[in-house]
């Protein structure tokens, strides 16, 4: 409420500065390799790992009805945790039942797993040295940033990132705020506000 | 970019309007670039993202509460809340203040079980809660870890452990300490963290004590598992539904395939599940204080949190991230902490401290079993002691060392001075000697003048001898010489009647062959010869037999011609036998035809009349013969 207050000329201003209040937690939380994980989340790193599988791509051509969201991604989750029990010497390691959501949450983790495919492409740029044309805001050193987004999205903290770059710790604080609102403002422009 | 937004960086224009507050910066913004929407419109979104937060004016609204709470600074940011400095103007004193975003149902029942949960703990190394708030927003009032630093009146906060980084080995294996301390205590209280990493502890910024922070996945006989909402994932074979609940680079390996929903943090079982996870999480924190790294890390391909579950244990720790070596107790306490299986870590996080202690204090841990080991901890422990007790033994030892050579050198001047008088005596008597020696040299002096001149006489002699002996030398060489010619014919004509003889022994061996050969193939003729005669009486008997047969064959035939002779005459009888059978039936035929041509004669049926005229149709099929 406190950005809608700042962006609110009139109602419309507040439905987007809403709109912009979502994607900056949905970036800010598909960014958040380190924090503390739940269920939730652990299911919601394996629907990343299916939409990267091109599975849901494939779906997208069908209709709805015949889309099975649901089987797809219990089917993919169980064959995943199936290769780890044959990767590992444990035989524990079997899941024997669990629960999904219901669809409009697990499309919701779906969207959300597509925002992180987007990010990592999105940073990958970056680490190229390509910045998007629509976004008029000058990035300055947009390598460096992208290397560093790379690095916190690898799971590395700042002080790991500063060393395994030699750079200063507040220089990598200041390169993951641009990254990130480089990465909210092109969510902006994508959904029409920016 | 710079052309177009004047020579001004925009980041510095981008700071400036920053500084004013937010409800003016669409203005500034507008004032400073009329022209551009586009660029007012990004740049108002760049200015909300990130650090605006933390900026005076920005600040999340704590509703009645704001009046109490002077919000300062921001600590820290998370997905789901952010950490302030405040100033709780009530009590007159500093304050931290978790702002949880947004006020649903959920958030309200997290923030109010982390501050329930954290309220229960009281131990100098966890962060302390003052109060909770479950209006909106959710906030907990926490206490402030901060010192003054000297010469400064303002209050320094403490930073996280993950960016505030140990000195040096003994600043980490302190930290890692003062947190096992911290988790045991709260462990007293049924309260188990279950996130131990380096975000969650404080570094005081002067003293550089650790204290623990974020209670926001304990569990506590407090709180109760919110089974409603939340997915479930059973691993293992369990058929219990289970929960993961952590951070993936630290999370224990059971932690990583699920606990169980409803643990009770009082059951004796689940509470050693719980503290094996703790003790777990005290290794990990030791492990990445110590190496820089997180104990699970992904390799692209498969996840931190699928490395965990999979559980391989870890690789061993030698040196730090700047190459210190780790010293083996050390990396021995951090490797049980470490273990995979829960059953061989330690039993609780007080042992963990106190072994960490040991280390600190160079007391032996419950892996120097070694005498040698802990002597070498006791003399590290008590340097001062072991100097003095070094030294007077030193000095006692050089002492003893001294008087005994000062009675060695007593006793040996003596027996030098014996052994003087003895040598004098010796001298007088070799003198005497050595005179009656020198008059025997000169007596043989004598006697060897007298026989030089024999001597002398004698060599010419020996010269003659040697002239004749080499006169009768030469002759003898020439005579061997002679000798050895005759012997080279010998040896040649020898050679030959060798070579005359092995001729000899080779035609002797070739005949023989041939004479061998001629043996072998003359018994193989008398063999075959035998064999024929064998073959020929065998061959004569079956001639006998067949001509036998042949005899047989012939009777047969000949009786089989009388046969056929009989069975043809039988055959003339019957054909003739018909022949007059024919004839009767003829004639019986021409009897019938006449009496039915009578005056009483009925008219002849056609049928009859064509049966009569055919009468051979009534005889049995002629025989072949």
């Amino acid at each position: 409420m406190q950005r809608a207050q700042l962006l609110a000329e009139d109602a419309h201003d507040e439905q987007i500065a809403l709109h912009l209040e979502r994607i900056i937690h949905r970036v800010k939380h598909s960014m958040n390799y380190r924090g503390s994980f739940s269920t939730r989340d652990i299911l919601g790193s394996l629907v990343a790992r299916w939409v990267r599988s091109g599975e849901w791509e494939r779906l997208k051509q069908l209709p709805p009805e015949q889309r099975h969201l649901g089987e797809s991604v219990r089917r993919f989750i169980l064959d995943r945790i199936d290769q780890l029990r044959r990767r590992g010497t444990r035989e524990d390691i079997e899941l024997t039942e669990f629960t999904l959501p219901d669809e409009p949450r697990l499309i919701e983790m779906v969207e959300l797993a597509e925002l992180r495919a987007w990010v990592s492409a999105r940073v990958t740029d970056l680490a190229d040295g390509v910045v998007d044309k629509r976004v008029v805001i000058p990035l300055t050193k947009a390598e460096e940033v992208g290397r560093v987004m790379q690095l916190h999205l690898a799971g590395q903290n700042q002080r790991q990132i500063a060393l395994q770059l030699g750079i200063a710790l507040g220089l990598v604080n200041k390169r993951l705020a641009e990254g990130t609102r480089y990465l909210v403002l092109l969510q902006g422009i994508e959904c029409g506000i920016g | 970019m710079r052309d177009r937004l004047g020579e001004t960086p925009f980041e510095d224009i981008l700071a400036e309007i920053q500084a004013h507050p937010p409800a003016t910066w669409r203005k500034l913004l507008r004032e400073r670039y009329p022209d551009d929407d586009a660029l007012v419109r990004q740049a108002l979104i760049w200015l909300q993202v990130g650090h605006g937060d933390a900026l005076p004016g920005t600040a999340p609204s704590l509703g009645v509460s704001g009046e109490r709470f002077e919000l300062a600074m921001v600590l820290d940011s998370g997905a789901t809340a952010s950490v302030w400095k405040a100033y709780d103007r009530k009590l007159g004193r500093h304050v931290a203040l978790k702002v949880f975003h947004g006020a649903d149902t959920s958030m309200i029942r997290q923030t109010l079980a982390e501050a329930r949960s954290s309220s229960e703990v009281i131990s100098e190394h966890v962060v302390r809660v003052h109060d909770v708030h479950d209006a909106d927003p959710p906030f907990i009032v926490l206490e402030l870890v901060g010192e003054h630093e000297p010469g400064r009146t303002s209050l320094e906060p403490g930073t996280s452990a993950a960016t505030c980084r140990p000195r040096d080995i003994a600043e980490a294996v302190r930290w890692v300490r003062d947190v096992a301390r911290g988790v045991h205590d709260a462990h007293l209280h049924d309260v188990f963290h279950r996130d131990l990493k380096p975000h969650n502890v404080l570094i005081t910024p002067v003293s550089r004590r650790a204290k623990i922070a974020d209670f926001g996945l304990a569990i506590s006989a407090a709180t109760t598992a919110d089974t409603s909402a939340s997915p479930s994932l059973v691993l293992g074979g369990t058929t219990k539904p289970s929960r993961i609940a952590g951070t993936p680079e630290y999370m224990a390996p059971e932690q990583a395939r699920g606990l169980p929903l409803a643990l009770d943090a009082r059951a004796p079982e689940d509470r050693r599940t719980l503290v094996a996870v703790d003790v777990w999480g005290l290794g990990a924190l030791a492990y990445e204080l110590l190496t820089s790294t997180a104990p699970w890390r992904s390799d692209g391909a498969v996840s931190a949190w699928e490395v965990a579950a999979i559980g391989r244990p870890l690789a061993r720790i030698e040196r730090t991230h700047d190459g210190e070596p780790i010293p083996r107790r050390l990396r021995k306490i951090v490797e049980r902490a470490l273990a995979i299986s829960p059953a061989d870590r330690y039993a609780s996080a007080h042992e963990v401290g106190e072994e960490l202690d040991a280390f600190l204090e160079r007391r032996p841990t419950s892996f120097d079993r070694n005498a040698a080991v802990r002597f070498g901890l006791w003399v590290r422990r008590n340097p001062q002691l072991t100097m003095t007790a070094t030294a007077a033994v030193l000095c006692a030892a050089l002492s003893f060392a001294a008087y005994a050579t000062v009675v060695g050198l007593r006793r040996r001047g003596r027996e030098l001075a014996a052994e003087i008088h003895e040598v004098e005596a010796d001298r007088q008597s070799l003198a005497a000697k050595a005179r009656d020696e020198r008059r025997e040299l000169d007596e043989t002096e004598q006697n060897l003048s007298a026989q030089t001149a024999s001597l002398t006489a004698l060599r010419r002699t020996l010269a003659d001898a040697q002239l004749e002996y080499q006169s009768i030398l030469a002759a003898k060489d020439h005579e061997l010489q002679t000798a050895d010619a005759a012997t080279q014919r010998l040896s040649d004509q020898l050679s030959t009647a060798r070579l005359d003889r092995d001729t000899a022994e080779k035609a002797r061996a070739l005949y023989e062959g041939f004479w061998t050969r001629a043996r072998d193939e003359a018994s193989q003729a008398t063999a075959d010869r035998d064999a024929a005669r064998t073959e020929r009486d065998i061959a004569k008997v079956e001639r006998d037999q067949v001509v036998k047969d042949r005899d047989a064959i012939r009777t047969a035939r000949a009786q089989a011609e009388h046969d056929r002779d009989a069975a043809r005459a039988e055959l003339d009888r019957e054909i003739a036998t018909r022949r007059r059978a024919e004839a009767d039936l003829s004639r019986l035929a021409d009897e019938l035809a006449t009496l039915c041509t009578g005056p009483f004669a009925s008219p002849p049926s056609t049928a009859r009349a064509k049966t009569v005229a055919t009468p051979s149709a009534l005889l049995p099929q002629a025989v072949t013969p």
